[in-house]
């Protein structure tokens, strides 16, 4: 928090030259992983790979004689997406985008906070880690009918449950981050009698950054599948909804279409996190060679 | 404001300290420190050498005040000080920069910790950096840099904090040989320029007869204080003098003692 009020890469007014020469360190250094070659050979695979299975799954139908509702052709798919977009899965995919981006940013911030607090004190963490870990334990399918009885058919439970199964990688990545700074580090910071304050803010929780990133990708792509199982459970509104019906329909090229959009959304949320990765922590990208 | 050629030193005396660990494995207390005494001069250059696991480490943690010993005193100009954390700049094998901070940043971070305004702060960096010839590394990130440079950097955010007792824990012993030469001959003429008083820990003889005044000889098991030795090789000191007689005399004198110290050590029963 306050690393983003003093690196001048986040703050888009007032650069001085010397925030401007930052900019372009790390400019070089993200410059220097791409190249178009080297993305040709890095995505070569990977492409043969998905387009392989996309004629595949067009053929499948054909190739082993099954009606189009087993496994609908991809075309198929891909034009009621874009067919139905308008006033089926978009109004459908805003309401679970919303369950899910609140859902995370909730989580997120617990996921740091009590990270922050289960470091800090050994009392808290003795009291509180057993309760943490054993929520993870408990099913998320048995638990999600039981909150639309307490809480409805509206979009809260829907959060709840994203803010279950989210906050657990966030947690346990910045409780790793926190902890992960040299033992003389500690002793330097002594020396300098330095407050348990400065020891956070200067130290432990910028070198957690890197860490709680990877816990929030994480939880980003798992926060969909959250608001997903919690409308599943009872909901008017949603993209599972949308799939139930069609699924008894025997409509399985729109519960396909379905999950496309939800899989898109996992990809932007993962996406999205990455740039603000880059944003908040360059110099995680720098490396010896860049200077 | 104080510069760096400004004379800040102090003495430092190390009186009877003797330091036990709990430990299960050693009938409840292992002795890693036995009555160590010595005493190191306002300016002096003091090295203590000992084999690895003699305790070095542990009498640069009592010294600087992060532990107490289990018995006897540190004295600062003779005085027993209630916190002698603010008398010493204590610098780590492991060069600790920060990653997210270029070395400007990481320079000013032992002021800015101990309360000097950013800007102030970061400015004495920029001097203390130029005055010592890494000018042009200071918008560079640790992670662009060389370890000699970044044991550089290190050194220089102690030197910064205005402390007049150096503490060097093996400063160079991740760094090759040749580059920790080209280190030593660096913070010698350092030194010479700031007259700050250090005490600095090695097991790597050459390095001791090299920078020091006088070399305290540490043997293990418990540690403590075999013999001490007035180095009077002539300073300034280049690394020509590595291989003159009277640098290879003294080496070999302090090798032998320590040779023969870890063969008894050896051939004694192993406490486990």
């Amino acid at each position: 928090m306050k690393m983003a009020v003093e690196d001048p890469a986040m703050s888009p007014s007032g650069e001085s030259s010397a925030s401007l020469k930052k900019r372009s360190i790390f400019r070089k250094a993200a410059a220097n992983s791409g190249g178009p070659r080297r993305m040709v050979r890095d995505y070569f695979p990977a492409v043969v790979l998905v387009v392989g299975i996309m004629i595949f799954w067009e053929n499948f139908n054909a190739l082993f004689n099954q009606p189009d509702y087993i496994l609908p052709p991809l075309s198929k798919v891909i034009s009621t997406a874009v067919d139905q977009a308008g006033d089926k899965f978009l109004p459908a995919s805003w309401v679970t985008f919303q369950e899910v981006l609140i859902g995370f940013v909730i989580a997120a911030l617990l996921g740091i906070v009590l990270g922050a607090i289960l470091t800090e004190s050994r009392t808290i963490r003795r009291a509180l880690f057993p309760i943490v870990i054993s929520s993870q334990t408990v099913p998320i399918l048995a638990i999600a009918p039981v909150l639309v009885i307490w809480f409805g058919f509206g979009m809260f439970p829907k959060i709840v449950i994203v803010v279950l199964i989210t906050f657990f990688p966030v947690t346990i990545m910045t409780v790793t981050g926190l902890e992960s700074i040299h033992r003389d580090m500690v002793n330097l910071l002594r020396s300098l009698s330095a407050t348990r304050w400065q020891m956070f803010f200067r130290v432990r929780f910028p070198a957690a950054l890197p860490f709680i990133f990877a816990g929030l990708k994480t939880s980003a792509v798992i926060s969909v599948i959250g608001a997903f199982v919690g409308e599943y459970a009872g909901a008017t509104e949603g993209l599972a909804p949308v799939m139930i019906i069609a699924n008894s329909s025997f409509q399985t090229e729109v519960v396909f279409a379905a999950i496309l959009y939800l899989s898109a959304m996992g990809v932007f949320m993962y996406g999205a996190l990455l740039l603000i990765e880059r944003r908040v922590i360059p110099w995680h990208y720098l490396t010896q060679d860049s200077g | 404001m104080t510069t760096q050629t400004d004379v800040l030193t102090a003495e430092l005396t190390v009186k009877g300290v003797s330091h036990r660990f709990p430990s299960s494995a050693h009938g409840g207390e292992l002795t890693v420190l036995r009555d160590v005494d010595f005493h190191v001069a306002s300016g002096e250059f003091v090295v203590i050498v000992g084999p690895s696991g003699c305790g070095k480490s542990t009498i640069l943690s009592i010294v600087s005040g992060l532990l107490e010993p289990s018995s006897g005193q540190v004295l600062i100009d003779g005085e027993e000080v209630p916190d002698r954390r603010a008398f010493f700049g204590y610098m780590f094998q492991n060069d600790l920069l920060l990653p997210w901070e270029n070395i400007q940043g990481n320079v000013a971070l032992g002021l800015e910790i101990l309360g000097t305004p950013k800007k102030e702060a970061r400015s004495q960096a920029s001097e203390i950096l130029e005055e010592f010839g890494l000018g042009k590394f200071a918008d560079k990130y640790p992670s662009q840099l060389s370890g000699g440079m970044r044991q550089r950097a290190a050194f220089m955010r102690t030197l910064l904090c205005h402390r007049p007792i150096l503490l060097l824990d093996e400063p160079f012993g991740a760094l090759d040989a040749l580059n920790r030469s080209v280190m030593q001959e660096w913070l010698l003429s350092v030194w010479e320029r700031t007259k700050r008083t250090i005490l600095l820990i090695t097991h790597d003889i050459e390095e001791a007869v090299f920078l020091a005044d006088r070399v305290i000889l540490m043997t293990s098991r418990p540690g403590r204080i075999n013999r001490q030795l007035k180095v009077p090789l002539e300073r300034p000191r280049t690394h020509s003098i590595l291989t003159s007689q009277e640098f290879t005399d003294i080496k070999r004198e302090i090798f032998e003692e320590l040779f023969t110290e870890a063969a008894r050590v050896d051939d004694g029963p192993v406490p486990s």
